[in-house]
């Protein structure tokens, strides 16, 4: 009886979204590790993603994490071309086929997500949308991007916000109910990064600052600039090593020539994720310079790796760590150098394991994915509506997209409808579902 | 959810409110410089017609600059030295000579062309002149160069663009209070403006019978295209009223050439001094209670420092 139960309770969840491995980044980490999690408490996860090269079609990952690679060329910054209904035929078929009964959108500028919300409410799925970064509202491109936004969340049943400031966000970007946006923060996975003080630099009191970030604009790279040298004349003691690549590389290079700090600031170029513990672990202060922010795993990384954090006062920053493993300062160079100063005098109090120990305690993966089941256990009971209570929710979006939006759900409507008479659901062919080996089964019960 | 749900958000924190008279005024100066394209257009139909022979021409040109100079030399804010007026000369001279050396050029370039297919091609080339003219530099008055410099673009937006709304409003006033560089900063569409309005001068000057009268016309054209919104601007530096009196004056001034001219293109040039001193101002101060700007932990952070 108890094991029925736990089979209905078990959700079977499509993650969507244009940005997944072998692409790197903070989104395709969180579906993989969320993913994973999933896995483990039982659930069955599919991951859906567009072709990256040649890596297209089906797809198996760590635990039978199934990946199905859609051959869909990406358009621009790796995002399919939005085509509405071009992507329903396919995504049904991967709907239908696995037995779909829960749509898990990630990131708000992937198209694909978007589209496979819309057909998943077509079908009458369960949609769950999570939102990973902050947008502006000024710009033409914001503007559209926000519509965008409106449309796709006017009828999820729930979404996820990964911090407080981020649910802030995407409330007054797309109207949608505050009630129905979660806060689910980030994770970091501990046991990867640990602490090993015996690779910092020893018998010296020299200390290390650890940057690694994209060297673009919106990371702060410019700010480092301004930082880098004001920090290595004030304290003759500090090194910096500055992993990262991008269009600011140049600007740090020339500031590096011009004080003359070639010996005391290392470029290591472009840091592979799985080398990033090995970076982290030789400093003692990370600096993250970002000037917009929703989360950033990052600074979790450093602090798993038992490194103090200064970071500046951006986004939902000040969210992520307790007020006592973190420096923070506003988005100033002068600012950021007293921060650094102050990290530096903080220094001999931090112990590297204790603060790993902490962070083991507030973060885990496993964690991050208890609460998002909570999340689809809500979005099961909220009553599932016909086409015509969604419709009159587009048609409230407003006067001239709302009935925009309605066009493209009914248009989806018929499409869907034709595809259901060209080739029913019940004659697909659906994928054996097997349960997960009885040992895991038990430990779960 | 908890108390502090957006407890940070500002709304309508750095707008900057704009009253009727401020905005009449300033747009003042747009509507003197469609004055000036349309005196410029007059003095061609009548060339174009005969009524204005080449010497009369030659003689207006001669005027039109010595009356030019001699406001910019009482109005410029710096002290005149002997080189710069030699270095003025010399460059006035060069430029004199080479439109009297090109005349005859000019005089024979569209010979094969009709003169309607002149005609639709200068009007548009005017049009063109006039959405892209950069009207900052003869409307910025000198107290506040960057609220002025926004409000005058915004004013510009919203009678190039009879359909302006808030989008453009809220674009342009973040465009003018973000960097804006202190000197003149030649932008992609001043300089079509410019070009556009010398191209319109050469086809019309192409059509004229003789080569002394191409360069009469041409001298006359530049004169008003190139050298008159300098003239504008040192006048306005110098003092808002003295600007806003002489452009009402060239407004009437040609009003009054007009008339004679053509009664439709007399109503039709009223119209749009009216739109543009008037209905413009009052919609754009009308929209800007539906400005809506909201500011928040979540804006990406801005630089106080210079990134060069």
């Amino acid at each position: 009886m108890d094991t029925q139960q736990k089979c209905q309770m078990r959700h079977r969840v499509l993650m969507v979204s244009d940005f997944f491995y072998p692409n790197f980044g903070g989104v395709e980490n969180h579906i993989y590790y969320l993913s994973q999690c999933l896995l483990q408490r039982g659930h069955k996860v599919i991951v859906a993603t567009h072709a990256y090269g040649k890596r297209s079609g089906v797809r198996y990952m760590t635990n039978g994490l199934k990946v199905y690679y859609i051959p869909r060329l990406p358009f621009i910054q790796q995002d399919v071309l939005p085509t509405l209904c071009g992507s329903l035929p396919i995504l049904r078929t991967i709907f239908v086929r696995e037995g779909i009964t829960l749509v898990h959108g990630h990131q708000a500028f992937s198209t694909l997500c978007h589209e496979a919300l819309l057909h998943a409410r077509t079908m009458g799925l369960r949609v769950v949308f999570t939102d990973h970064s902050l947008y502006g509202f000024a710009d033409l491109g914001s503007i559209h991007m926000n519509k965008v936004l409106q449309f796709t969340l006017a009828d999820v049943h729930q979404a996820i916000c990964v911090s407080h400031t981020s649910k802030e966000n995407t409330v007054l970007r797309s109207g949608l109910n505050p009630e129905k946006v979660f806060v689910i923060p980030n994770a970091v996975d501990t046991a990867m990064f640990r602490p090993d003080p015996s690779m910092r630099p020893c018998g010296t009191d020299e200390i290390v600052i650890v940057v690694i970030s994209r060297l673009v604009y919106r990371k702060g790279a410019d700010l480092l600039v301004e930082v880098i040298p004001e920090v290595c004349r004030l304290y003759p003691q500090v090194r910096f090593i500055v992993g990262g690549d991008g269009p600011k590389r140049v600007r740090l290079e020339e500031m590096r020539e011009k004080h003359g700090l070639q010996d005391r600031v290392d470029m290591l170029g472009a840091v592979p994720h799985a080398e990033v513990r090995s970076v982290l672990v030789r400093g003692h202060i990370f600096l993250n310079s970002s000037l917009t922010e929703a989360f950033c795993i990052a600074i979790l990384e450093a602090a798993s790796c038992g490194l103090l954090t200064v970071s500046t006062l951006v986004g939902g920053v000040p969210e992520v760590l307790p007020p006592d493993m973190i420096v923070l300062a506003p988005p100033v160079p002068a600012e950021l150098s007293n921060a650094i100063g102050r990290a530096i005098e903080l220094l001999p109090q931090v112990d590297p394991f204790s603060m790993h120990n902490r962070m083991k305690n507030l973060y885990s993966w496993m964690d991050v994915a208890k609460r998002t089941e909570v999340v689809y256990d809500q979005s099961l009971r909220s009553d599932d509506d016909d086409l015509l209570v969604r419709l009159s929710r587009y048609y409230a979006c407003g006067p001239w997209a709302g009935k925009l939006f309605c066009l493209v759900v009914v248009i989806n409507f018929i499409v869907w409808c034709f595809l259901e008479w060209q080739q029913p659901a019940k004659d697909l062919e659906v994928t054996p579902d097997l349960p997960p080996p009885q040992a895991f089964a038990d430990e779960l019960n | 959810m908890d108390a502090t749900f957006l407890e940070a958000l500002v709304m309508n924190g750095n707008v900057v409110k704009r009253d009727t008279a401020t905005v009449m005024r300033d747009s003042v100066g747009i509507a003197s410089h469609v004055s000036v394209v349309a005196l410029v257009a007059t003095v061609w139909t009548h060339a174009l017609n005969g009524a204005l022979p080449a010497s009369t021409l030659l003689w207006l040109d001669a005027l039109v600059l010595l009356l030019g100079f001699l406001t910019l030399l009482l109005t410029i804010k710096c002290v005149f030295s002997a080189s710069f007026l030699t270095q003025i000369g010399k460059n006035f001279i060069l430029f004199v000579s080479a439109v009297y050396v090109l005349a005859p050029v000019f005089q024979t370039l569209t010979r094969s062309i009709s003169s309607d297919s002149i005609w639709a091609l200068t009007v548009s080339l005017l049009i063109v002149h006039l959405f892209c003219h950069d009207y900052t530099f003869c409307t910025t008055s000198p107290p506040s160069p960057m609220s002025s410099a926004s409000l005058s673009r915004e004013s510009s937006s919203s009678s190039s663009s009879s359909t302006s709304s808030s989008s453009s409003s809220s674009s342009s006033s973040s465009g003018g209070s973000g960097k804006k560089p202190k000197g003149r900063a030649t932008t992609l569409s001043a300089n079509v403006s410019m070009n556009a309005s010398i191209v319109a001068s050469v086809l019309i000057a192409s059509r004229l019978p003789s080569h002394h009268y191409v360069f009469a016309l041409m001298l006359f054209s530049l004169e008003f295209f190139l050298l008159f919104p300098l003239v504008t601007h040192c006048m306005r530096q110098r003092s808002i009223k003295v600007h806003l009196g002489f452009s009402c004056m060239l407004i009437v001034f040609t009003m009054g050439l007009i008339f004679p001219l053509s009664r439709l293109v007399f109503v039709l040039f009223v119209t749009v001094i009216i739109f543009i001193t008037l209905v413009c101002p009052y919609l754009l101060i009308r929209i800007q209670e539906y400005k809506f700007e909201i500011n928040g932990p979540w804006d990406e952070a801005k630089l106080c420092f210079d990134l060069d």
